[in-house]
């Protein structure tokens, strides 16, 4: 049985019981789920590659159990066990971070320009929407380019959300299959398909690959 | 990655450059998206989060942050913290507090911030006094009000030791029992009993000397507490 197949009813016991204040089910909570908390908010900021101190993440870390809690656990009370407790927090902790990153650069209009204040964060830091997708060292010019992009465009929104997720975003196989509901062997064969189906329309466009 | 692979990525970023998406739906909840991300979606609605997905930057930055690769441990002093955080926030003000001493035939108030119903009457605790009404009977009767709520608490001696706790709420406008409510008693932060009434009328039965909390919730909310020490 894998992470994704807790039981959220479970998880939705303990919320309702933590939202009770019982101490008890709090002592649980942090047991579970303190160490998920922490260990996000360093991990956001390194995929970002935004440096960060210790004394903001722990900041941080208070701030997002005040929001989980504050104004009578509203926050807290919006799980409704849909999908695991770790699954929502997860998505909650994310977001919150890039709210925070979002909000830190508002009055500050230098695109390069350090902001004291904010370990080093720059605005562009925090536009950018993912974490750096490198440049090849592959070099095709724009005609090649845009004839190229056919061959994407030509793809179904299946197959294209295949491409955004795994190979232009790096996202695992495993967390694709679970997403899919689809095997493990059936998502390396639509991996493959893909690439096949994109290999011929390359060629088809005159742009050689090695066989 | 594959020298295939590393030009399907250079054409797709190019891709994406060029095309401009428009945003047909809205940003799927929490939630929502944690349930398509453990792959608790399926169909039509799968597919239509993936549409969006492909047109979000927003969403695809949270998924890309989704699987962690490193977990670290918290340190001591922050869960520390955040026990005292908790601490503060679920103090909320009590509605009332009652301090009750059983007696050997019955029981008297020693501390109420609720009135007391005597017959017919509705009495402040300190007209009480002045009535030199100091044991009472089996049965005491507390009554105040939260808001729309009626919070009626009934109090009777059973055995030696032990005491029968009764509660009533109803809403004071429409005279029913609101819907959503829920009623939990606790005796030094651990549970004993929780129900969600159907009938106006909650039994907690034989309490022995202790301290007491009460909460009341609406919707999951805590609407209000109440104390009562039992000596």
């Amino acid at each position: 049985m894998n992470e994704f197949r807790t039981v959220p009813k479970e998880d939705k016991r303990l919320i309702q019981r933590c939202i009770k204040a019982d101490k008890q089910a709090w002592d649980e909570f942090i047991k579970r789920y303190s160490n998920l908390i922490y260990s996000y908010i360093w991990s956001v900021f390194k995929e970002k590659g935004i440096p960060v101190s210790s004394s903001l993440v722990d900041d941080l870390f208070q701030d997002i159990f005040l929001h989980l809690i504050e104004d009578n656990f509203k926050r807290l009370s919006q799980y409704k066990g849909n999908c695991s407790f770790s699954g929502w927090l997860k998505v909650v902790v994310i977001n919150f971070i890039l709210d925070f990153l979002r909000k830190r650069q508002i009055p500050h209009v230098s695109l390069e320009e350090n902001i004291n204040d904010t370990e080093g964060l720059t605005l562009e830091d925090t536009l950018k929407d993912d974490k750096q997708v490198p440049q090849d060292e592959i070099f095709l010019d724009n005609e090649m380019m845009e004839s190229l992009s056919d061959c994407i465009k030509k793809l179904n929104s299946e197959e294209r959300f295949f491409v955004e997720m795994h190979i232009y975003r790096g996202i695992s196989l495993e967390r694709l299959k679970t997403i899919l509901r689809i095997s493990r062997s059936a998502i390396d064969m639509r991996k493959q398909r893909i690439i096949q189906r994109l290999k011929n329309c390359f060629r088809s466009k005159g742009f050689l690959l090695e066989t | 990655m594959e020298e295939i692979e590393k030009i399907i990525k250079m054409v797709y970023g190019f891709f994406k450059k060029k095309e401009s998406f428009s945003f047909k739906f809205r940003c799927p909840d929490e939630e929502t998206l944690g349930a398509f991300l453990e792959g608790r979606i399926s169909g039509f609605k799968s597919k239509r989060i993936q549409r969006h997905i492909l047109n979000c930057k927003r969403c695809i930055q949270v998924i890309s942050l989704f699987d962690l690769k490193e977990t670290r441990n918290v340190p001591a002093y922050l869960i520390e913290r955040i026990y005292q955080i908790i601490e503060e926030k679920k103090t909320l003000p009590y509605i009332f507090e009652i301090v009750i001493r059983l007696k050997e035939k019955g029981l008297s108030i020693i501390r109420s911030g609720a009135d007391v119903i005597l017959g017919n009457e509705v009495l402040p605790l300190a007209v009480l006094r002045s009535k030199n009404i100091e044991e009472l009977n089996q049965e005491l009767s507390f009554v105040k009000e939260l808001d729309n709520l009626r919070v009626e608490i009934n109090l009777k001696k059973k055995e030696e030791e032990k005491l029968d706790l009764t509660v009533h709420l109803l809403d004071k406008k429409t005279l029913e029992i609101p819907k959503g409510l829920s009623v939990s008693l606790f005796k030094a932060d651990k549970e004993l009993e929780s129900y969600y009434p159907v009938k106006s009328r909650l039994i907690f039965e034989g309490l022995s000397p202790g301290e007491y909390e009460l909460r009341i919730e609406k919707d999951l909310k805590e609407l209000g507490k109440i104390k009562l020490e039992v000596i």
